[in-house]
């Protein structure tokens, strides 16, 4: 078992008045938002000392319930205070977000705490849609298009995504996570929860409800896991989040959580807008799975004992909470416990009193139930379409070695082709000779400025991790029709007319292009053989030659033609 | 692509208007295209979810009928007849040209005969479980004759405790809730002895087939397959007569699909009114 804290992080003092009187922000004291704040981080950054695993925090808006509307700004907060604890969310409301933004947000908090955060989405709850003025009818698919922006930006390179909401091009997060893939979690109570947790291998959280409902939940999600998408969850994909009091007896434990827990159900019931259940938000298959009735399922007006008894508050000595949980562990079957220490208005230090009771005694005694073999614990948490996307390498250049990089792609990336008909050639030659050999082929010179008067580079691409170069096609006539020897040399060389200095890009023989049947074909080019910068004003040299009296090349014959794909930067443009 | 919009469907307010000398309460909220939703034995005075559900898309117009409050329905009601004429004038006097026209029950009667006596103000109409029809070889329903029982059989799909999740959080918990003792049970069953008082057992217009004829407005006819009180018979019958109109059939709903089966009949409604084409092009579909 592990355990992690979590609190909604509930505004502590608001008065007792009826349903005509909205809780709108006149009721909220930023100075009691400021304690509040304070006495948290010091309730979450006490769980690194007392061994817990980790601490949550969540967001919802337009809410006393809950007053950290941007809550990773807290969790940044945690890992501030904290070395090894990990934080996580429980989560952000994607629907109703920019998922590039979340994304972002969640590798630099990844980044800022070592690798220790846990990402969690959230798709919202009926207030928010109200205020936020979104459609309703859209939340699934609004998530479903969120969460996969999310996972791209998080475990993708460079994409382009275009949905039915989002549109967007080019994106390449910085930073990029530690955690690939970023483990999440989410509540998951309905069967479009349920299902999409399952699918994306997302621990499905239950809260708010008796052993054998969470168990249902729990035994419904491994069945989708399955039989739809082929995986087996281990303990360890599951969560149970119990409001929680420990006290040094059950009469002291009942005594201190009581009005605390009322407060807290009668602020959950009232966010400043409460609309009647939202269309769109949910089907009417939803909740089918859920039909054992053994008990009535308590409501915040429900008599205490009753609460008590079915799990929506755990609260007694550390004996009875190890025996309650215990039998609730065994029941449900959840590898992660998430215990709800602040419940609503309840004082700082008896919080701060109850993880202590509760580390030193029930921690111990549930350490060791429902472990996952670790096999199991290794697969939990990772997608298959995640895993089996690119895995990150940091990617540099390299010398040329054509064994190496026979195998990759050419250059994709390309944005400009040389060929006999660009601008930058200056003329073609032939019968050119030098020391015993005759040379022919092409000058190339890149000008001062395009034809749009920007000012530019030419970057022949070499081989790298990715791809063995920018593709290099060559044909060579004799004049009559007849190709150029199978051994005639073939370079590329820049030139720089000032220090006379040589890159050299291209080493070869021309057999190797007339080996090719259709060097047009899909990466049957050769490629460009070290990487090479020509600005302005730099000659590039294609230069093919033969012994003296060995045979003739003529550019200008027919069958004559080279292109080189490459890079051509525009200097004063950024993107 | 469904555009639509929570907040201003959340919003609404109560009014009234005088027309003929009579005083009708309304409902207003919601953004978009007019819709005149007519009451059925649901009754009248929440915002419900199917409100909420119209208003994302509409702005949505939810007059109760005169009687149905008080139990008093005024003299000059006679029939369903005149409350379509009193319809009428409340899209005039609301200063709307033409609306989305959705009538449940004895609403759909009236928005039936509504949409074939005056054309000009409906532009599409959607009739949920409508009575006024009668099937050959099918027993008439009684209301007068039904106890609290076969009544609540004949109007919920629902038997037992059913689980109502949390309306703040539907993943958060909920509460099984017994049918007979909710308060939508409660307000059937005084609508009922309204209309008992009020029409007798006569649930039949032998107008209704012709008038159903001359609907040229594209028309969603929705059914409770447990309708106890219009068998899904009579949705099947509603849609032969009407020329322009398609028949969604909902399984394991009642006379009230928009309370059984809430998130099927506002997910259909929501496809008929954005002229989805997930709705596809199927004369009847089962849900």
């Amino acid at each position: 078992m592990k355990f992690f804290s979590f609190d909604e992080l509930t505004y502590p003092s608001l008065p007792e008045v009826g349903p005509e009187i909205k809780f709108t922000n006149r009721f909220c004291d930023p100075m009691v938002v400021a304690q509040s704040y304070a006495d948290h981080l010091d309730e979450w950054a006490i769980c690194e000392e007392l061994g817990f695993d980790g601490a949550f925090v969540n967001e919802h808006h337009f809410t006393a319930l809950n007053i950290q509307p941007a809550c990773n700004i807290m969790a940044a907060a945690i890992f501030m205070r904290t070395k090894t604890l990990k934080v996580g969310v429980i989560g952000n409301v994607i629907p109703l977000r920019n998922p590039i933004r979340t994304a972002e947000e969640f590798a630099m908090l990844d980044c800022l705490s070592g690798g220790r955060f846990i990402g969690g989405i959230v798709r919202g709850v009926p207030q928010e849609y109200v205020s936020y003025n979104v459609d309703p009818f859209s939340s699934h698919e609004r998530q479903r298009e969120a969460f996969i922006i999310i996972q791209k930006c998080l475990n993708e390179e460079l994409f382009d995504y275009e949905g039915k909401f989002w549109k967007v091009t080019n994106v390449s997060i910085w930073p990029r996570p530690i955690q690939r893939p970023m483990p999440f979690w989410m509540p998951a109570g309905s069967l479009e929860s349920i299902e999409f947790a399952a699918e994306y291998h997302i621990n499905g959280a239950q809260v708010f409800g008796p052993p054998l409902q969470f168990k249902e939940c729990f035994d419904l999600y491994r069945k989708v896991a399955a039989e739809k998408f082929g995986w087996q969850p281990g303990f360890s994909s599951f969560v149970g989040a119990r409001l929680i009091h420990v006290a040094e007896t059950n009469e002291k434990a009942l005594a201190e959580i009581r009005d605390p827990l009322y407060y807290f159900f009668r602020t959950l019931a009232r966010p400043v807008i409460n609309p009647a259940p939202l269309p769109g938000h949910a089907s009417d298959k939803s909740y089918s799975h859920r039909k054992r009735r053994d008990r009535d399922l308590p409501g915040p007006s429900s008599p205490f004992e009753e609460m008590r008894r079915d799990g929506f508050i755990v609260a007694g000595d550390p004996d009875y909470v190890a025996r309650w949980l215990e039998e609730d562990m065994r029941t449900a079957g959840y590898g992660n416990f998430l215990g709800m220490f602040h419940v609503g208005s309840l004082a700082h230090d008896r919080v701060m009193n109850s993880k202590r009771l509760f580390s030193k005694y029930v921690m111990p005694a549930l350490r060791d139930l429902n472990v996952d073999p670790e096999a199991v614990q290794a697969a939990s948490g990772k997608s298959p379409e995640v895993a089996a996307s690119n895995p990150y390498e940091v990617r540099s250049a390299r010398n040329g070695d054509a064994d190496d990089t026979a195998s990759l792609p050419l250059f994709r990336d390309f944005n400009y082709v040389l060929s006999g008909h660009s601008p930058e050639v200056v003329r073609s030659f032939a019968g050119r000779k030098e020391g015993n050999r005759v040379e022919a082929g092409w000058e190339l010179r890149v000008q001062e400025s395009g034809a749009d008067g920007f000012p530019y580079e030419v970057i022949l691409v070499g081989p790298s991790n990715d791809s063995r170069g920018g593709a290099f096609r060559l044909m060579l006539g004799d004049g009559e029709g007849n190709a150029a020897p199978a051994d005639a040399k073939v370079k590329i060389e820049v030139v720089d007319p000032a220090s006379g200095k040589r890159q050299l890009a291209f080493d070869g023989t021309y057999g190797e292009f007339a080996a090719i049947d259709d060097q047009h074909a899909p990466q049957a080019a050769l490629g460009v053989r070290g990487r090479a910068v020509a600005p302005s004003r730099h000659l590039i040299n294609i230069t093919v030659s033969v012994p003296a009296g060995s045979g003739a090349i003529d550019p200008d014959d027919p069958i004559s033609f080279f292109e080189i794909e490459c890079f051509k930067n525009w200097l004063n443009i950024t993107a | 692509m469904s555009a639509g919009y929570a907040g201003y469907a959340s919003l609404f307010n109560r009014k009234s208007v005088e027309i003929d000398g009579l005083k009708v309460l309304y409902l207003e909220g919601g953004h978009g295209e007019p819709l005149l939703y007519i009451h059925g034995l649901e009754g009248w005075g929440a915002w419900d979810s199917y409100h909420i559900a119209f208003g994302v898309t509409n702005h949505v117009y939810a007059p109760l009928l005169p009687g149905f409050q008080d139990g008093r329905v005024p003299e000059s009601i006679k029939s369903p007849a005149d409350y379509a004429a009193l319809m009428s004038g409340f899209i005039a006097a609301a200063g709307i040209d033409r609306a989305v026209v959705v009538g449940h029950g004895i609403g759909g009667w009236i928005a039936l005969r509504l949409a074939a006596e005056a054309p000009k103000l409906v532009s599409r109409l959607v009739l949920v479980d409508s009575l006024g029809l009668r099937i050959d070889d099918e027993a008439e329903t009684h209301l007068r004759d039904m106890d609290r029982e076969a009544f609540s059989n004949a109007v919920f799909a629902r038997r037992g405790p059913v689980l109502v999740p949390h309306a703040y959080n539907p993943d958060f918990g909920g509460e099984f809730q017994d049918i007979q003792n909710s308060q939508d049970f409660k307000r059937y069953w005084r609508c009922r002895e309204i209309m008992v008082k009020w029409l007798g057992d006569q649930l039949y217009d032998p107008e209704l087939p012709n008038l159903a004829r001359n609907i040229t407005a594209p028309t969603m006819v929705i059914w409770g397959r447990e309708d106890g009180l219009a068998s899904v018979q009579h949705g099947h019958r509603i849609t032969d007569l009407i020329a322009n109109s398609r028949l969604a059939v909902i399984e394991g709903a009642g006379h009230s699909p928009m309370k059984d089966k809430r998130e099927t009949f506002q997910k259909i409604a929501h496809l008929f009114l954005t002229e989805s084409a997930e709705l596809g092009v199927e004369k009847v579909t089962e849900y």
